[in-house]
């Protein structure tokens, strides 16, 4: 057993308090703590509006909470978060851009490339690789808008492996996917947390304790961060974040895929006999 | 086919025709980003406010004429529109909501700079015939040190676009992530912003500063319905542009019409064409 000191986190947040109002009240996240060490899958769950996508900004530096401290790779993120790849919805990008697929993996190698009109042909394998990666080399010259929308996922999950990023934060990437090709993404990822951390943000609370090491659920200003083995069971589930699930949850059965937290706070799964239809309501944003 | 039997005893001809190409060469290469990045109401309004820069040239040279004797208007509209696109970048789209509404504001400098240039004009005695070639255009009457400061403006524009297509690039596609890779999306953007300005410069003989928003636009407009990429938009949008200053300035020689609306009218023509073909086969 070792004994010496554990890893630096990656990521952390300590006492966090954010609001879009500028701290006049509104607060979405108040007094969050928060690490993510290397190696390990995090799966940042909760309601629409609940401030998923607000929590992945603020690791980001996109966005400067009004109390306390973040750090990612131990420093400011500003400073480091090139260190990162972000992989936003792909409904994010506009689907008119005129550029294909290879064009939007290459842009995410521009902080290598040296200026000039053109990438050189190292930064041109690079992008094959990553597309390569993510099995989508063979629609390297087709239009972004053109691509499905699992396809659309891929070229952005290359664009952020193509700059070697050892953290990857991803906004709901399996949104607007069919169930077959989300689960090729997942085992995807899978794959590509071997050799990277991994930040994941997702209302599917099967994807999240199926495939994650940890899960946090961003309720109620209210960051909590749960250990998925053993995964909770649904009366804790119930207690800790207000959202109620079929019985036997995190029996991770093949049949119970699909569970989404709603944007409500609630599951869009039809309630069995006997559940609560309605969770409580989330903050909004 | 006078026009070019004319060429040879008319040397307007030959800078008239000159100037088209010049400004081919800069709203081609430019409008892709414009287009792309939906920056055509930036593009008017920065034409708009040149307007102020126009009228600032005329009064200074009428009230100070030992200092500014060579002070020529379109001189005052390059300062003033490069001075307005800088102010006109601190609205950057992706960081609207901070205090300031980028609409508003852009409306605001719109209106102002324009306003300011008739007021100085009016405060000027005498007929600035002048005035109407820099607000509707006048290919007729193109002398060499326009053409001159043309070629220098083109040099800057492609040599700006060479250096920094990967980052203008970048930024149309996704300026959230240009940021997050560590680059200042504000100081790209407000690049990207002065070389639309010299650009509206380059246009204001051709088409003028009232219509320039036209050849900003729509021969990109134009090329983004043929490709799905930006470098070969680019390449289209500048054989467009060669083409709508070119062909419809031959077409009207000798007529009552003039060259410069019917390059803009020729233009829109062509949009509405291609939407129309496109819409076409849609439905095919």
């Amino acid at each position: 057993m070792s004994t010496g000191a554990p890893p630096s986190p990656i990521a952390e947040l300590r006492g966090v308090s954010f609001s879009y109002r500028g701290g006049h009240g509104g607060w979405l996240l108040d007094g969050a703590d928060l690490e993510h060490h290397p190696g390990e899958i995090l799966a940042i769950v909760g309601p629409n509006g609940g401030g998923k996508t607000t929590l992945v900004k603020l690791l980001l530096g996109l966005l400067e909470p009004q109390r306390g401290e973040i750090r990612l790779f131990g420093e400011r993120p500003a400073a480091t978060r090139h260190r990162a790849g972000y992989v936003p919805q792909a409904a994010a990008l506009d689907v008119g851009v005129p550029a294909d697929a290879l064009d939007i993996v290459l842009s995410g190698r521009l902080r290598l490339a040296p200026w000039g009109p053109r990438y050189r042909a190292e930064d041109l394998d690079a992008a094959r690789s990553a597309l390569d990666a993510v099995g989508v080399l063979d629609f390297e010259r087709r239009p972004f808008g053109e691509l499905s929308g699992g396809q659309r996922q891929r070229v952005l999950i290359a664009r952020a492996l193509v700059a070697d990023a050892e953290l990857l934060l991803l906004d709901e990437p399996t949104t607007g996917i069919d169930p077959l090709r989300e689960r090729q993404l997942l085992e995807l990822l899978a794959g590509l947390a071997d050799d990277r951390s991994v930040i994941m943000v997702t209302h599917d609370l099967d994807i999240a304790f199926q495939h994650a090491t940890r899960v946090a659920c961003v309720h109620h200003r209210r960051l909590l961060a749960l250990p998925v083995d053993p995964p909770p069971s649904a009366a804790e589930v119930i207690e800790l974040f207000g959202v109620h699930l079929p019985s036997g949850a995190h029996g991770h059965s093949p049949n119970d895929h699909g569970r989404r937290v709603g944007p409500d706070g609630g599951e869009n799964s039809a309630p069995g006999p006997g559940e609560n239809p309605q969770a409580p309501g989330g903050d909004g944003t | 086919m006078s026009f070019f039997h004319d060429m040879a005893g008319n040397p307007f001809l030959w800078t008239g025709l000159l100037a088209g190409w010049l400004a081919s060469l800069a709203c081609g290469v430019i409008g892709p980003y414009v287009v792309t990045r939906r920056l055509v109401f930036l593009g008017g309004a920065i034409a708009h406010i040149a307007v102020g820069g126009l009228g600032l040239a005329i009064f200074l040279r009428y009230r100070f004429e030992a200092v500014f004797f060579w002070l020529e208007p379109l001189h005052g509209a390059l300062v003033v529109s490069v001075l307005a696109a800088l102010l006109l970048a601190r609205v950057e789209p992706s960081r609207g909501g901070q205090g300031v509404d980028a609409d508003t504001w852009i409306g605001a400098l719109w209106a102002s700079g324009m306003a300011a240039g008739i007021l100085l004009i009016k405060l000027t005695p005498g007929y600035h015939a002048e005035l109407m070639s820099y607000l509707f255009g006048n290919l007729a009457f193109v002398d060499w040190p326009s053409v001159r400061l043309m070629v220098g403006l083109d040099g800057v524009i492609v040599a700006v676009v060479a250096i920094y297509h990967k980052r203008f690039l970048a930024l149309c596609l996704d300026a959230e992530h240009l940021r997050l890779q560590g680059f200042s999306v504000a100081r790209i953007h407000a690049v990207l912003l002065v070389l639309i300005a010299l650009t509206v410069i380059t246009l204001t003989q051709v088409v003028g500063l009232i219509l320039v928003i036209a050849l900003l636009s729509l021969p990109a407009a134009i090329a983004g319905r043929f490709t799905r990429r930006l470098a070969p938009m680019i390449a289209l949008s500048v054989a467009i542009s060669l083409f709508l200053t070119t062909v419809p300035r031959l077409a009207v020689y000798g007529s009552k019409i003039s060259p410069e609306p019917a390059i803009v009218l020729a233009a829109g023509l062509c949009y509405a064409a291609v939407l129309v073909r496109d819409r076409w086969r849609r439905a095919r």
